[in-house]
């Protein structure tokens, strides 16, 4: 080993601390890269098996290819794999399912590959073996109570339908009925063919490609044998090279000719998470954000990385110096950095991509447990060698670069002047001038701060810049979430009032309210409300004209319910308001915001003109013969005072939204004898265990909102560990770069330090002075820091804009978490530097520098 | 009148077989105004003695009184305030803030002792070090002489009790050297400033009242010039 080989070494382990943070920060970049690509890949991975699980492991299929013709697609270069399926025909279904829209079972035959790669999701049972087996699905099944069952028998009269004109239906026709869907028009017309099946298993229902949602048919499958296959086969096909699989399959679908081209379908799901997409749009929405974030993340790493190396460069000036003065070459002196950088690499980045990793499999096995069971899908960790790869390349071009060019400067020191100068930055007098006031206001310390953070410009913007970059994406970010949360549901769901809504089947008031009672003796509920309502029409005056333009005359619904809360409920809404209660009972609170897009943009406004304490004339509504249109002359007009209008106020039951007029349960009573007893709203403490109790009652329906809320709750858990952990790693990149800093700068001043204190500044003095500097530097990445995140927050604002009404609001909480993180980690660097310093002894600092 | 009187003093490095006496039982006076030169090889404790007088350091044991006062009595924060009142220190390397200018630098013991500066005294020193026209330069832009004529200007302005140099002109040509040795003569002359100069230069030594020769941390001889 060479003595500059040795020197190297010998300095790494010396400065342990520089080397332990330069090793962090190359860690964390490298890391961060790598768990971004990393991530990336394993969700896009897990997508895409999701994908190919419910839809098939296929890039396209061609539809109805005779016999013939078969093996010019099958022997195609360019196919990888390929499985072949027909449609033996339609059968009605003879027992009879609730859903009277499904009449007919399809069945379709599948070949050995296409069972087990044409997306069939077997629950229970086994795939069919021969064509005497065949798989039903789940819906049929639980239909008709477990009438079908596995190991029963089918009997099957094949057959075709035909429309009423006389034209055979395929699977994308819908049934054909009369206008009124009274009556069905469709023909079933049986071939002769007979068939008997024996049920060997139930599977989940096919994706929409093979039963469209509107399909009369239920999908059954059964094998087909290789000497069964017609002339009239459907072709699934995977290609070698899934990114050209728009082209080849343009091209082999029209290898007869223009005229005779193949029909076919590609596989969407499977192909859009393979990274092919036709439609560019989407995709592209999504990689620009991808590439903002992965930019974000690059230019936070190259930025530690290169600080670190400048830094460790500067504090070796003088060694440079000497080795040069003894007459080390320039060659010998960049390839002694080179060897610095190298070493550090070596170990930094294998424990980023370990811990990139290491996170990766932890944030998969976080969302898996989540939101899998939610979204319905196995997110599975896979091993991102292209993230390791990308990682670890743009790591070392990194470092690379950032080790190259001082490493030519040093290369380039003239001996005397690295030993004689203490510091890398030449001084120039004009630069570190000083207004008088500094000096006035913070007296001698104050000057020297000063005159330091503007000598070490270069140095400080670049710890500027990386507590800039943290404190505006975290300003960003947080009011992405702000924007996006604020409003989907969840806020909305949270805030109810109620995760339970049952409704009566029954007809009669007095059944119903016996029911609802009954309901009301149940245990575990927190609070409930039993709504009464009616309808009435309110005046053709009142009109919104603007809104029935946007809508269109016939869109204007002037008929509202009239909703009668609970007193409590009532009162504690009015309360809001800012009404007396007795006032309130003389009136109704109206409820009719709209909220519309309009001129590129959601706008609020109300569906009528009513002023607040207006008397307005309205109709009563007589429920049953709402349909048949009485005209408004012969209803029974009344006038109803209108007290308040609801904003953002909600009560149980009535939320954004409805349109309604709020009354108390007397006040509708009087004024609409024909009222009736609508939901009961329930918040049950336990909602699912509330649910089966509800169960076991008859006439009676109802939703469970938990299940939702508990699902946008996941969803948000997972959201805020992506954008705070993304906060986090981004601000520790950030906190390592403003630690190199500090503590660097510190320590090539100790020698000034040391001075200070020989010609008798005392430790308090030191400090103050110390503190004051970190209060400039807080102070300056703030002011530049501040500006930028909130800029950056307003142009998210007007991003979501666009397509929310919402007003602007300075992010104060977040403006107050990032002053006082920029105040703690500076103020937390120079109290660790200032210790290290104030262990020091003068004279030995002094004569160390001067050796 | 004495000012300065150092009483058995020691500085131990190190333990057992490492043990260095840098200053070995040193005791001596000095009255003021004298000009005292000490000269001795290197690595004799010349610079360890210095800084025990000018309370940089502190001692294994003995006593440093600077007029009349136990230095090493003081807490710390009122030694640093005794410093920049009653000591002033020129080191070899000059040792001035770089980012200050010639008179920033000049005046920061006021400033730290947070005194108004005497105009006419700054300006009267500033022409004596020869410093008037450079007064708004930083020490890079300085020679090796001005510089340490800054740290001379920078030691006197508050009138110190002692004024201690550590070989002042061993980084110096021997043009600057004459410079520096007559400052030193003139600010003991015309402010009758007691100063202590360790040198290895035989002109500084002769100019000196008192030679005090020190070898192995001990004073072997102490001398007064004709
Ligand atoms: N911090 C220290 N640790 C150990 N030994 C020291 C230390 N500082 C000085 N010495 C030793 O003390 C002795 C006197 O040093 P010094 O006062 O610098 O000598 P001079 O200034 O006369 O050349 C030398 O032998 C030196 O090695
Ligand atoms: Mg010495």
């Amino acid at each position: 080993m060479s003595v500059l080989k040795k020197l190297t070494i010998r300095n790494l382990k010396l400065n342990r601390k520089r080397t332990i943070t330069t090793i962090i920060g190359i860690m964390l970049s490298t890391a961060l890269i790598c768990a971004t690509f990393g991530l990336g890949t394993s969700f896009q991975k897990s997508l895409l098996q999701d994908a190919i699980k419910s839809s098939g492991d296929y890039h396209a299929t061609f539809y109805h290819i005779p016999k013939e013709e078969q093996k010019y697609i099958t022997e195609n270069r360019q196919i990888d794999s390929y499985f072949i399926t027909q449609d033996l025909g339609y059968a009605e279904i003879e027992k009879e399912l609730p859903d009277s829209y499904n009449r007919y079972w399809l069945i379709k035959q599948y070949d050995e590959k296409a069972l087990t790669n044409n997306g069939v999701q077997l629950v229970e049972g086994r795939l069919p073996e021969n064509e005497n087996e065949i798989l039903i699905q789940d819906r049929a099944a639980d239909y008709s109570n477990q009438e079908y069952q596995i190991g029963d028998m089918m009997h099957l009269k094949i057959g075709e339908r035909y429309s009423s004109t006389g034209e055979k239906l395929g699977v994308t026709n819908p049934l054909e009925t009369t206008e009124d869907d009274e009556q069905v028009l469709e023909k079933f017309v049986p071939t002769g063919e007979e068939k008997e099946y024996k049920i060997v298993g139930i599977m989940k229902r096919p994706s929409s490609e093979l039963e469209p949602y509107y399909a009369p048919f239920l999908v059954c499958i059964t094998y087909l044998p290789e000497d069964k296959i017609v002339g009239n086969a459907d072709i699934s096909v995977k290609y070698k090279d899934v990114t050209k699989t728009y082209e080849i399959t343009e091209e082999i679908s029209k290898q007869n000719g223009e005229e005779n081209s193949y029909e076919y379908i590609t596989n969407g799901d499977v192909l859009r998470w393979s990274g092919v997409s036709k439609s560019a749009n989407i995709a592209t929405t999504l990689y620009v954000v991808v590439g903002i974030v992965v930019g974000i993340i690059i230019f936070s790493s190259v930025f530690v990385i290169r600080n670190s190396f400048r830094i460790m460069i500067t504090e070796k000036y003088r060694q440079y110096g000497m080795l040069a003065s003894i007459g080390a070459t320039s060659k010998q002196i960049k390839r002694n950095v080179l060897q610095e950088a190298f070493y550090l690499g070596a170990i930094a980045i294998p424990l980023g991509i370990l811990g990139s990793l290491l996170a990766v499999f932890i944030l998969v096995l976080l969302v898996q447990n989540l939101i899998g069971e939610y979204a319905n899908m196995e997110f599975t960790f896979y091993f991102p060698w292209m993230a390791i790869l990308i990682g670890t390349i743009l790591s070392i071009v990194t470092i690379y670069l950032s080790s190259i060019i001082p490493a030519r400067k040093a290369a380039k020191i003239s001996p005397i002047e690295a030993i004689r100068s203490n510091t890398e930055i030449k001084i120039n007098r004009k630069k570190i001038q000083a207004p008088k006031w500094v000096k006035k206001l913070f007296k001698i310390g104050g000057l020297i701060s000063y005159k330091n953070l503007k000598r070490s410009k270069k140095q400080y913007r670049t710890t500027v810049i990386s507590i800039v970059v943290s404190i505006a994406i975290f300003l960003a970010l947080t009011s992405i979430i702000q924007y996006a949360f604020g409003f989907t549901d969840i806020y909305y769901y949270e805030n109810i009032g109620y995760n339970i809504v049952v409704r009566s089947e029954e007809e009669e008031n007095e059944k119903i309210l016996q029911q609802y009672n009954e309901i009301s003796k149940i245990e575990g509920i927190e609070q409930y409300s039993i709504q009464k309502m009616a309808y009435i029409t309110i005046g053709k005056e009142y009109d919104n004209k603007e809104l029935a333009e946007y809508y269109g005359e016939s869109q204007s619904d002037r008929t509202i319910p009239m909703i009668a809360i609970e007193d409590k409920y009532y009162d504690e809404l009015v309360q809001k308001l800012g009404i007396s209660k007795e006032e309130a009972r003389t009136g109704a609170i109206l409820a009719d915001n709209v909220s519309y897009y309009k001129d590129n943009k959601y706008t609020t406004s109300n569906q009528f003109t009513i002023k607040e304490g207006e008397t307005i004339k309205c109709y009563q509504e007589n429920l049953e013969e709402r349909e048949e249109e009485t005209p408004i002359e012969n209803k029974k007009q009344m006038e109803i005072k209108i007290l308040k209008r609801l904003g953002e106020e909600q009560t149980i039951g009535i939320g954004r939204g409805t349109h309604c007029l709020i009354v108390t349960e007397e006040f509708l009573q009087n004024h609409m004898p024909n009222y009736r007893i609508s939901n009961m709203y329930i918040q049950a403490e336990n909602p699912d265990e509330f649910s089966k109790e509800l169960d076991t009652m008859e006439k009676i329906g109802y939703t469970n909102y938990n299940e939702s809320l508990k699902e946008t709750r996941a969803i948000r858990t997972v959201i805020y560990i992506f954008v705070y952990g993304f906060i986090a790693v981004i601000t520790l990149i950030g906190v390592t770069n403003i630690f190199n800093t500090i503590t660097t700068n510190m320590l090539l001043r100790s020698k000034e330090f040391a001075m200070l204190k020989s010609v008798g500044m005392t430790a308090k003095e030191f400090n103050n002075m110390i503190r004051l500097e970190s209060i400039f530097y807080g102070l300056k990445s703030l002011i530049i820091g501040l500006p930028i995140g909130l800029l950056l927050s307003y142009a998210l604002y007007k991003g979501f804009g666009t397509s929310m009404e919402i007003t602007y609001q300075i992010p104060w909480a977040s403006i107050g978490i990032a002053v006082l993180f920029v105040f703690i980690i500076v103020f937390i660097t120079m109290k660790y530097s200032l210790n290290k310093i104030n262990k020091q002894n003068i004279i030995e600092t002094i004569r160390n520098d001067n050796i | 009148m004495e000012i300065l009187r150092v009483e058995n003093l020691n500085k131990v490095y190190g333990k057992g077989e490492n043990e260095v006496r840098a200053v070995d039982n040193v005791s001596f006076q000095v009255e003021k105004g004298e000009f005292v030169a000490i000269i001795g090889s290197s690595g004799s404790g010349k610079s360890t003695l210095l800084h025990l007088i000018g309370g940089v350091d502190r001692p294994t044991s003995g006593k440093v009184y600077i007029d009349g006062k136990d230095i090493y009595q003081l807490s710390n924060d009122n030694l640093a305030i005794f410093r920049r009142r009653q000591i002033g220190l020129i080191y070899q390397f000059y040792n001035l803030i770089p980012i200050l200018n010639v008179e920033e630098n000049i005046t920061l013991p006021c400033d730290l002792d947070e005194q108004k500066v005497n105009a006419e005294k700054l300006q009267d020193l500033l022409k004596t070090l020869g410093l008037e026209k450079r007064k708004k330069h930083l020490p890079n832009e300085l020679s090796g002489g001005q510089q340490q004529r800054v740290s001379i200007g920078r030691a006197i302005i508050n009138s110190p009790a002692i004024m201690l140099a550590d070989e002042p002109t061993g980084n110096l040509d021997s043009k600057a050297s004459e410079e520096i040795i007559s400052l030193l003569k003139l600010s003991n002359k015309k402010y009758n400033q007691t100063v202590i100069v360790i040198t290895h230069d035989e002109k500084i030594a002769l100019e000196a009242d008192r030679i005090i020769t020190i070898e192995d941390g001990k004073i072997i001889k102490d001398e007064r010039n004709g």
